[in-house]
């Protein structure tokens, strides 16, 4: 193919080639690549620009810590994606990647003037920068900053894809597939234990995939992988997951899991889901998450061509790819030596290793002779040259780092030791501690049920991994209550010794870091804003992070974090475990919002519960409105009316003959007990013990701030039997709360309490003629205005069906509530609609009834009402059970601040003009004054056309509102301010003689 | 209140004449329950005795426990709560014994039977279906029991005769979710 693929080896499918564009450019690659290894397979080093800089990157990694390597995948219509890692994404025939960042184009781009501007772009630049003058912002900075910095492409047409979610239970779940977790999730399913084993990568085995070099218990090791692999594989309490992240930790052993499902195979089959979100709930978890390679900080080291040594022996290894041909090494630690030494032995002129530790053990000296590779202790990289690509490096030593020694190459491959990877031990809220020796943070005290084995703990070399992984899987299995398995203990030959570099070490060249060195490649961040922010004052690691964006990218700093606490600790002369390590968030790696919404999208996004008669006003043409999850009728519209046409409409024709309105929503609570009565009593600010058996009362709830809560009426149906109602909104709230204060405060009390909410269907029929309607059709009960006297119930049947007639009103009308078993509903209200013909009855909405309710000044809690207003402000002292000894608010309510003469109270507006409608919301002044500013004293709650009185009306609440009424007060709008008459906020039938018919 | 109501008026199921049969055998069934009379109990435990004879019926005594007999269930949804289900026929006579009963023993027996639906779920791939929105560990659930539970954005009562044959009892408003729920997951789950 060319010099980079290998001639053999590594795990691709040799046979199985694909074809692939990258940036309009086809190439070709095997099935087993990654785009990645395919694209430097191919020669092309080139992948993207960075973030801020816009400075031509490649590719750093071959791993999910990837934070150069971002590209765009376009698997059609819907289906692109941005800044996916091409380290991650598998390779499929046909896939189409672009780079992003670039404009207007990859190999020139106009953004790179920006990186002249160096000093402009420092740590907190847009802090700084673009302050002033402020109307720039939104014109200028904001707009011009997006263009540039171009967090990849956002997607606009609607993702076609579907997505699974599934909830699952296991004993032990173990997070990684490689050697710690092969092991763990073999020991810990010998006794049959429920196992699922999660790996993010397209195949078990994790760093055994890229060491195929050694042997275990005197196998290859792939042969062992091989073998282990098939062992799990049929055990049927193991479920093995690839492709599957565990994004989060949560609480209780609860994780987050996404598994991907089609991504390498390019558009999933119709009807199969593209990812499936796993939560999982485990009894325990065995965290093998392994470690992750941390780059060097030197001037340039983000030129295409730089990368981890650890990732070069992986491309090797794994991929069959050779990642140059004239590698530099630059190292902190003994593990690159490894992969020089691999690259050497495939045929690659590694000239250079440049360690910047002063001693170099003696067993990598002799071997790196017997290769013919020169090796520079002390030694780092002062800067690097080459445009698209690093051409050349500066060697040089710590005391002489702006000069150093020219060594041409075409790639350069660095190692500043490893990191566990604790990201989900941190997220369980575990606490970690430092280790000196691997220059690292690792777990120490766990909170959850779990243990964490292999590198991610800090055991690097593949034997402790290994019998770790069994320990951790055995003792798994036992605390589950299953046999313990993983006795056995694993041989290894051939594994390359590791002697731990300090993080100390790695700093002396940071410290001497000047120019574009870089921590964080994916925001840009240098060793220099790192520095410059501890100048200026940042000492916490959470500060500098905040003030100069490093880890905050999509990465969340997984190759950068270290490296930035070193140089900061370096900075502020601290030791690193004072300086401390930012919180780890989910989720480990970017999830698709798709997998998070799963089900919830289309006609499954959220519940839109419908009462029983919304079939029929949909059928007859209702415009509806959300009231919480329910849907209710605003307003029927006929012949094209408006919305203020229908709803005059049906005001008129509720007040001359019959309305009728559906208002099923309503929460409704039967509350049955001998203590019942006394039970209420305390509940709401009204006396409920000498309501008569067959008597409602209009009942006003408070909070324990004395504020109105929730109202609503109630029918004592028995001694201790009451049907409760409440508002629509509130009825969810307000059971929780009686069933609260039930079990809680008062569990002396004989008492219980059932939600009957979706028992009853409840039709209201308001208006003179209502009771002639109903009459023929009810038995049971005598509707006369003495046997059944307004705000009374019985119960009888209307049409044959059960039903708890209401005598009550919301309109000031003759009104009542047909409640009957929620199934009939429909075929009631059919029927009174039928019979109702004769009186011309009109359906109306909830628009109609709050204009008709706000003409009777009733309030609507939430309207009147936002949660600062006593019943003395709503003028509703009347409810206040004043002998009672005890009720819900009832201290507060004597508090001074509620005593205050000037509180805001509910009152009537009377536009001077009466044909202005108030806008609701608008605010009330005292003096005739649009200037600014204004003493505002109140504002508008409610605001209608009232049909019945011709005229506009309003409710308000405003200071001293009742010492106002018959004077005038103002309310400013654009342009005018329009004055208005304080009235009483009952504008129709003050003395209620419609209601008692 | 609850015997079959004399009228010529038709109730209104949401649910009514819908069946879902995904697969083969059918891999995924779904069809709503008979209609019954529901109540909900509440009680001391001290007077559950008094109770299972007012019911004429067993009554269970520890939470997530249902006694299914023929017509009659009782199911133990909390430590002073049940759920009763009885044919239409003797709803009446259930509700007479009850207010009989409050004589002696303090209670709340509350007409709940047209508050949910109940919609039968069953075969090889009902289990599935229902943890795609159901965070319990239905597997490790023992057959016979019942619990009460959230699917989805929805609150429900659970019941499991076996891993192949599950009962929800939903209220009425959120049913018709409901069941788009588990023919989208059952749907999805095939693949």
């Amino acid at each position: 193919m060319n010099s980079f693929r290998t001639e053999q080896g590594g795990r691709l499918c040799r046979d199985r080639p694909l074809g692939f564009t990258f940036e309009g450019r086809t190439l070709q690659g095997f099935k087993g690549d990654t785009l990645a290894s395919a694209l430097l397979a191919n020669g092309v080093c080139l992948v993207g620009r960075s973030y801020k800089y816009h400075r031509p990157r490649g590719i750093m990694s071959a791993g999910s810590e990837e934070a150069s390597a971002l590209v765009g995948i376009d698997r059609g219509e819907g289906r692109f994606d941005t800044s996916t890692r091409a380290t991650t994404q598998e390779l499929f025939e046909g896939l189409k990647a672009v780079s992003q960042h670039c404009w207007p184009s990859l190999r020139f781009d106009a953004g790179a003037l920006a990186g002249l501007g160096g000093p402009v772009m420092s740590a907190g630049f847009y802090y700084k920068t673009f302050m002033w003058p402020e109307s720039f912002w939104e014109r200028v900075y904001e707009p011009v900053l997006r263009k540039l910095a171009g967090l990849g492409r956002a997607p606009v047409a609607t993702d076609p894809d579907i997505y699974s979610s599934r909830y699952a239970h296991c004993d032990v779940l173990v997070v990684g597939g490689g050697p710690a977790g092969l092991t763990a999730a073999l020991a810990a399913s010998e006794g049959g234990a429920k196992v699922i084993l999660a790996d993010e990568q397209s195949e078990i085995g994790g760093d055994l995939l890229s060491t195929p070099e050694v042997q275990i218990d005197g196998q290859p090791a792939w042969n062992w992988l091989k073998s282990t692999a098939q062992t799990l594989a049929s055990r049927d309490n193991v479920t093995i997951l690839t492709r599957t992240t565990a994004f989060g930790y949560y609480q209780q052993n609860f994780l987050g899991l996404v598994e991907r499902l089609s991504d390498h195979l390019g558009a999933a089959r119709p009807g199969s889901p593209r990812e499936r979100l796993w939560r999982v709930r485990a009894r325990r978890v065995v965290l093998a998450t392994g470690s992750i390679e941390r780059p060097l900080v030197f001037s340039g080291n983000d030129r295409p061509g730089i990368m981890l040594a650890g990732a070069a022996k992986t491309y090797l290894k794994r991929y069959g790819v050779r990642v140059g041909q004239r590698p530099v090494v630059v190292t902190a630690h003994d593990s690159a030596y490894a992969s020089a030494f691999e690259l050497a032995e495939a045929g690659v002129e590694v000239r250079t290793i440049l360690d910047q530790r002063a001693h170099i053990p003696a067993h990598l000296s002799k071997r790196a002779d017997r290769l013919g590779i020169e090796i520079l202790a002390g030694h780092t990289i002062a800067r690097t040259c080459g445009h698209l690509r690093v051409s050349a490096v500066y060697a040089a030593s710590f005391d002489a780092i702006k000069g150093g020694r020219k060594i041409s190459c075409d790639c350069v491959l660095m190692s500043g030791g490893w990191t566990p990877s604790v990201h989900l031990f941190s997220q369980s809220r575990g606490t970690l501690k430092w280790r000196e020796d691997i220059g690292a943070y690792v777990p120490d005290v766990y909170t959850q049920n779990a243990v964490s084995a292999g590198a991610c703990d800090g055991d690097f070399l593949l034997s402790e991994a290994l019998n770790r992984g069994a320990e951790a899987g055995g003792l798994a299995a036992g605390a589950t209550g299953f046999e313990p398995g993983g006795q056995n203990r694993f041989g290894v030959a051939g594994e390359f010794p590791l002697s731990a570099a300090s993080l100390e070490e790695s700093t002396h060249a940071t410290a001497a870091a000047r120019g574009k060195a870089f921590v964080d490649f994916q925001h840009d961040v240098t060793a220099g804003d790192i520095e410059q922010a501890v100048c200026e004052g940042f000492h916490s690691i959470e500060h500098v992070k905040r003030y100069t964006t490093t880890g905050m990218a999509t990465d969340q700093g997984k190759t950068s974090n270290l490296n930035s606490l070193a140089i900061a600790s370096e900075a502020l002369g601290r030791g690193a475990p004072e300086v401390g390590l930012t919180t780890f968030r989910p989720p480990y790696t970017p999830t698709s919002f798709g997998v998070l919404a799963g089900h919830s999208r289309g006609k499954l996004f959220e519940v839109t519960r419908k009462s029983p008669i919304d079939s029929w006003a949909e059928e007859n043409g209702a415009v509806f409105e959300p009231v919480g999850l329910w849907r209710r009728a605003r307003y029927f519209p006929r012949d094209g009316e408006d919305m203020h046409r229908a709803v005059s409409r049906e005001c008129k024709a509720t007040r001359t003959s019959i309305g009728i309105s559906d208002a099923s929503t309503l929460g409704k609570i039967e509350v049955v007990g001998p203590d019942a009565a006394e039970f209420l009593n305390r509940l709401y600010t009204n006396t409920w013990t000498k309501l008569g058996v067959g008597r409602c009362r209009y009942g006003l709830m408070l909070g324990e701030d004395g504020f109105i809560h929730d109202d609503g009426v109630v029918g004592r149906l028995a001694e201790g039997r009451f049907h409760v109602t409440t508002t629509t909104g509130g009825a969810a709230g307000v059971f929780a709360k009686m069933e609260d204060y039930r079990q809680t405060e008062w569990p002396d009390l004989d008492v219980w309490l059932t939600s009957i909410s979706e028992q009853w269907a409840v039709i209201a029929l308001n208006g003179p003629n209502v009771r002639k309607l109903i009459a023929p059709f009810i038995e049971g009960i005598d509707l006369s205005k003495e046997a059944f006297p307004h705000m009374a119930i019985r119960e009888g049947k209307i049409f044959g069906v059960p039903t708890r007639l209401f005598r009550v009103s919301f309109t000031g009308e003759l009104g009542f509530e047909v409640n009957v078993p929620s199934a009939y509903g429909l075929a009631v209200w059919q029927r009174l609609m039928e019979a109702g013909a004769e009186y011309d009855i009109v359906p109306y909405g909830t628009e109609a009834l709050h204009v008709l309710r706000a003409e009777k000044g009733y309030i609507i809690v939430g309207q009147e009402t936002d949660g600062t207003q006593t019943p003395h402000d709503m003028g509703m002292d009347w409810a206040i059970g004043r002998k009672k000894p005890d009720f819900i608010g009832r201290r507060s309510l004597g508090r001074p601040d509620m005593l205050v003469p000037n509180r805001k109270q509910l009152v009537g507006l009377l536009t001077t003009d009466p044909a202005y409608v108030l806008e609701e919301g608008a605010q009330v002044t005292a003096e005739n004054t649009s200037a600014v500013p204004a003493r505002m004293i109140g504002h508008v709650t409610s605001s209608y056309w009232s049909e019945t009185l011709q005229r506009s009306i309003a409710l308000a609440v405003v200071e001293a509102g009742r010492k106002r009424i018959g004077g005038e007060v103002y309310i400013p709008m654009p342009g005018t301010v329009y004055p208005a008459r304080v009235a009483e906020p009952v504008f129709y039938d003050p003395n209620g003689e419609r209601l008692n018919v | 209140m609850s015997e079959p109501i004399e009228t010529r008026l038709k109730p209104f199921n949401p649910l009514a004449d819908k069946t879902l049969a995904l697969g083969g055998r059918p891999d995924l069934f779904l069809r709503p329950e008979d209609e019954c009379a529901r109540f909900s109990l509440r009680v001391p435990v001290g007077a559950l005795k008094k109770a299972a004879v007012a019911f004429e019926g067993n009554i269970p005594e520890n939470i997530g426990e249902m006694s299914v007999g023929t017509g009659k269930s009782a199911l133990c949804l909390g430590p002073d709560e049940w759920l009763l289900l009885a044919p239409y026929r003797d709803a009446q006579s259930i509700i007479v014994r009850f207010s009989q009963l409050y004589e002696t023993a303090a209670h709340s027996l509350v007409d709940v039977s047209y508050c949910t639906l109940g919609i039968k779920v069953c075969g090889p791939r009902a289990r599935l279906a229902l943890n795609s929105g159901c965070p319990l560990d239905l597997e490790n659930m023992p057959a016979g029991r019942c619990t009460r539970t959230v699917l989805a954005k929805a609150q429900i009562i659970l019941l499991k005769f076996d891993d192949q044959h599950y009962r929800l009892e939903i209220a009425r408003s959120f049913a018709p979710y409901i069941w788009e729920f588990l023919k989208n997951a059952g749907k999805i789950e095939e693949h």
